[in-house]
């Protein structure tokens, strides 16, 4: 079996940050932490090239680092990429997972290894590839190279791959179907007694864990504060424009509210796919009180409603999209010197 | 529930009001959630916390 790595310029041995500037380069053979996987393999597989690329070139060259990746890849069309271990290296982290994603845009098993923390892996372009959990540093080196070789191996022999929890890599948010020779509900009675019974138990169905944030600061002075509105109950201009999706969202729209009383119904319109839209349709402002928000604007009981209103659909979104868009928000927000928000959920 | 500050509201489909309330005065229970969500903002929390709204209409 014939494997190609991917390492950056540090395990590449090319040297430290005065060398993360260097583009992508190909070389023979393996280096570094290629030569332990050949040891675990014992002959199975061979590392016929080592890719090495500077940190701060694949991270910020992206293109060019993918273009350079997919020539040397059809050039090698091996049977599996490995990339890293990158540790909690975050450059090196987007590394190896841009070239997994061009080993997967070429139909190439790939494998790759790093901490579950890893800022490369919160990135969406990067849900749903083959990532083995490690420890923050290089100390967790010796634990998972013998997990890596063995996965690259499987994925070489065009094995498929169990769940996340057989195999030991990071939950990809896939979704296969299987046969069973129960039914669903069968099974989770099963579930259940064994659960009563203080017996193991695995839920078939995990649900996603959402991050704590730290609360912010009261506003001081609502008298001077600017709030937006924020929703994700689908309310939308007539027509969407912006054809928002009623369900599964993937975007988010900030709509002007500037100068309006309230959100009538014939210009306003909900959108969403997750609740009966029989009164926000009679009147939008159930849902975003748009009409109470700019009366106590006028009384002076807040400084000022904010020109923008920020919209999506919070209906079967997946939690990366939700926290794109929060962050995406969040930023706009700042750049508009908006001191609190208000977000009506449906 | 992650939101550090909550503000209970009516129904799903009209989270900030209520429909059942005469028409000429459900503007009035928007206005108390509006108020509410803004003494909220103003309020200082240690985590996730919810707030109810003291209106008739607000349940």
């Amino acid at each position: 079996m014939r494997a190609v790595h991917y390492l950056n310029q540090f395990f590449g041995g090319i040297g430290g940050e005065e060398h993360a500037d260097r583009p992508v380069e190909v070389k023979d053979g393996p280096i570094g932490p290629g030569r332990a996987l050949e040891g675990e393999w014992q002959g199975a597989a061979r590392i016929v090239a080592t890719i090495i690329a500077g940190d701060n070139y694949a991270s910020t060259r992206t293109e060019e680092t993918e273009a350079a990746l997919r020539t040397a890849l059809e050039g090698h069309r091996p049977d599996v990429l490995v990339a890293g271990p990158a540790f909690n290296a975050g450059r090196y982290g987007m590394g190896c997972l841009t070239a997994c994603r061009v080993a997967a845009s070429l139909g190439i098993p790939h494998v790759a290894a790093m901490f579950p923390q890893n800022p490369a892996l919160a990135m969406h372009e990067n849900r749903g590839l083959v990532v083995l959990p490690t420890a923050e540093t290089a100390i967790g080196m010796r634990k998972v190279i013998p997990q890596v070789a063995r996965l690259a191996l499987k994925l070489g022999h065009g094995e498929l791959l169990g769940t996340a929890a057989e195999d030991g890599f990071l939950p990809r948010g896939i979704r296969r179907d299987v046969m069973h020779e129960e039914t669903g509900a069968e099974r989770a009675i099963a579930m259940l007694k064994r659960k009563l019974a203080g017996q193991p138990y695995r839920t078939e169905l995990p649900v996603e864990a959402f991050d704590s944030v730290e609360p912010a600061p009261p506003l001081r002075e609502l008298g001077r504060a600017r709030v937006a509105l924020i929703t994700t109950g689908g309310i939308v201009p007539h027509g969407n424009p912006d054809r928002l999706k009623e369900y599964n969202s993937v975007a988010w729209k900030a709509y002007s509210i500037a100068g309006l009383d309230d959100l009538a119904s014939d210009a306003w319109q909900p959108i969403h796919g997750g609740y009966d839209s029989t009164w926000a349709r009679e009147d939008p402002d159930r849902v975003v009180p748009v009409d109470a928000l700019r009366a106590l604007e006028r009384r002076g009981e807040l400084g000022a409603l904010d020109d923008r209103m920020y919209v999506t659909v919070g209906v079967g979104t997946p939690v990366a999209n939700a926290r794109r868009f929060g962050q995406e928000i969040a930023r706009d927000l700042r750049e508009r010197k908006v001191d609190g928000v208000i977000l009506t959920a449906t | 529930m992650r939101a550090n500050r909550i503000v209970a509201g009516v129904r799903i489909p009209h989270p900030v009001s209520n429909p059942a309330v005469a028409k000429d005065r459900e503007i009035e229970v928007r206005t108390a959630f509006a108020k509410r969500a803004l003494e909220v903002l103003a309020t200082p929390v240690e985590g996730p916390t919810v707030f109810t709204v003291d209106h008739p209409g607000a349940r």
